[in-house]
């Protein structure tokens, strides 16, 4: 590395390029993690009811289509989904990348989701239908709100990985942050410097995302279980 | 008028595999009883009153609730279930709700009555278990007796029919139980519908006006608490009760 390197990168014109390519980068992943929650939170659901209903046929079809999306899915490489998207779908490169990582990231969620929902006690089941809790009321008052919480951590790793993965848009040629680094170090042959501040920026965001998840776990553990 | 029974069995069985948990258990329970029932653990006691509220389904048989075959294909058994009060061994309070909102909840939701009605009745059954002063507190910040008495005012909030009590102080501490049964035994003498399921014999015979004793899934002796407690017929009722009374 060497200082005409960064001097380089950090010309005003290069600079404002990456942040550029930042606000690409950042809106793939806020758009694929707001989606891939629902979604996920949706497959998660219905495969879960699905094996408590095994008498309703309509929850148990729901159930087994929800078991094989999310089979299929995660046992396929995300940028193979992403393409696929892309070539296939006709779509703009950007959109094709948001909407190839939500349909990936969703069958991580899915199972996340439901390991958190088998977490839950069955006493709190027994004490909501008791009451005469319907089951739908049972798992939106009582079974998600506790298996959200147990959840945190392992949701916030998987939207960490969202955040990092938005380089593989560049593969659809989106020009990210990743891609526009590339262009750069391309013209001043600088790609030591280029990836290094790359990195740095990503681990900044990525580290504060996961401090902040933190400080959510101990308030909410602070007054409950 | 005739008052038919509030509750009642009609040769109800229940098998968990191969094993026969209740066996043509026949048993009417009218208003107002405070019904304890005893026995050896794998006697189908626990089974027998979640049948009340089929929390458990029944294998045969038929059990109906002021009226309703609750075990009737279709049963509207939601609506039924509200009317019902349960307190669970292990209290299953709402942990990522407080004390208040435990309370409130199945009013407000289930019943649809508006927010400051709910919590006013919530703090008069708090204030009646004398748990008042810990409204804002969550129930892993309580004790085991604390959030039992928590629990029976949840259940008591829903103004039930009748109250079902699964081993209510099997999960306490000694010096627990008293507070628990405490409140139980005020709640009997207001006349409240009881069916208790307990190895407190103290309370009991203190309580009760009927005792079941169950064994092997059948009712082995059923009478008021001087005949079963000091008199029993059945031979495993006598020696079931002299391990039990020391």
């Amino acid at each position: 590395m060497t200082i005409k390197g960064f001097t380089d990168l950090l010309r005003p014109e290069n600079v404002s390029f990456l942040v550029g390519g930042l606000a690409i980068s950042v809106r793939i992943a806020v758009l694929t993690i707001l989606m891939s929650f629902v979604f996920g939170l949706l497959l998660a659901v219905a495969r879960y009811s699905g094996g408590r209903f095994k008498h309703a046929r309509a929850a148990r079809y729901l159930g087994l289509a929800a078991a094989w999306y999310i089979e299929i899915i995660r046992n396929l490489p995300m940028l193979l989904i992403m393409l696929a998207t892309y070539l296939l779908g006709r779509i703009p490169a950007l959109r094709a990348a948001i909407i190839g990582m939500t349909i990936f990231t969703s069958a991580i969620i899915a199972e996340i989701v439901r390991g958190g929902l088998l977490s839950i006690d069955r006493g709190q089941w027994e004490a909501a239908t008791a009451q005469g809790f319907s089951y739908r009321q049972t798992l939106s008052y009582i079974v998600l709100p506790q298996a959200l919480r147990r959840m945190i951590p392992p949701i916030v790793s998987q939207f960490i990985t969202i955040i990092k993965d938005t380089s593989f848009a560049w593969s659809l040629g989106v020009q990210e942050m990743t891609g526009r680094g590339t262009i750069i170090f391309a013209k001043y042959a600088n790609p030591m410097e280029t990836f290094f501040t790359i990195a740095v920026v990503y681990f900044i965001i990525n580290y504060t995302v996961g401090q902040a998840a933190r400080a959510l776990e101990r308030r909410l553990a602070g007054h409950s279980f | 008028m005739e008052v038919g029974p509030l509750i009642e069995f009609r040769r109800v069985n229940k098998f968990f595999g191969s094993n026969h948990v209740l066996r043509d258990i026949d048993l009417t329970i009218p208003t107002n009883q405070k019904l304890v029932i005893i026995g050896p653990s794998g006697s189908g006691k626990s089974t027998l009153i979640r049948c009340i509220n089929q929390l458990e389904r029944v294998s045969s048989g038929q059990v109906l609730v002021d009226g309703v075959d609750v075990t009737a294909p279709g049963a509207r058994l939601a609506e039924v279930r509200q009317d019902i009060g349960m307190v669970f061994q292990l209290f299953n309070l709402y942990p990522h709700k407080t004390v208040l909102e435990n309370v409130t909840l199945a009013p407000e939701k289930v019943r649809g009555v508006p927010p400051e009605q709910a919590a006013e009745t919530a703090r008069y059954y708090l204030k009646r278990v004398g748990m008042l002063h810990k409204v804002n507190a969550y129930p892993a910040q309580l004790s085991g007796g604390q959030q039992q008495r928590v629990a029976i005012a949840r259940a008591l909030a829903m103004k039930p029919r009748f109250m079902l009590f699964d081993e209510p102080t099997s999960a306490l501490d000694p010096e627990m139980i008293g507070e628990v049964l405490d409140v139980m035994t005020g709640l009997a003498h207001e006349g409240m519908t009881m069916v208790v399921v307990t190895h407190e014999i103290g309370f009991a015979r203190q309580v009760a006006d009927r005792i079941l004793f169950l064994d092997n899934g059948e009712i082995a002796e059923d009478g008021p608490p001087a005949q079963v407690l000091d008199s029993p017929t059945n031979e495993r009722t006598k020696s079931f009760l002299s391990k039990v009374l020391h």
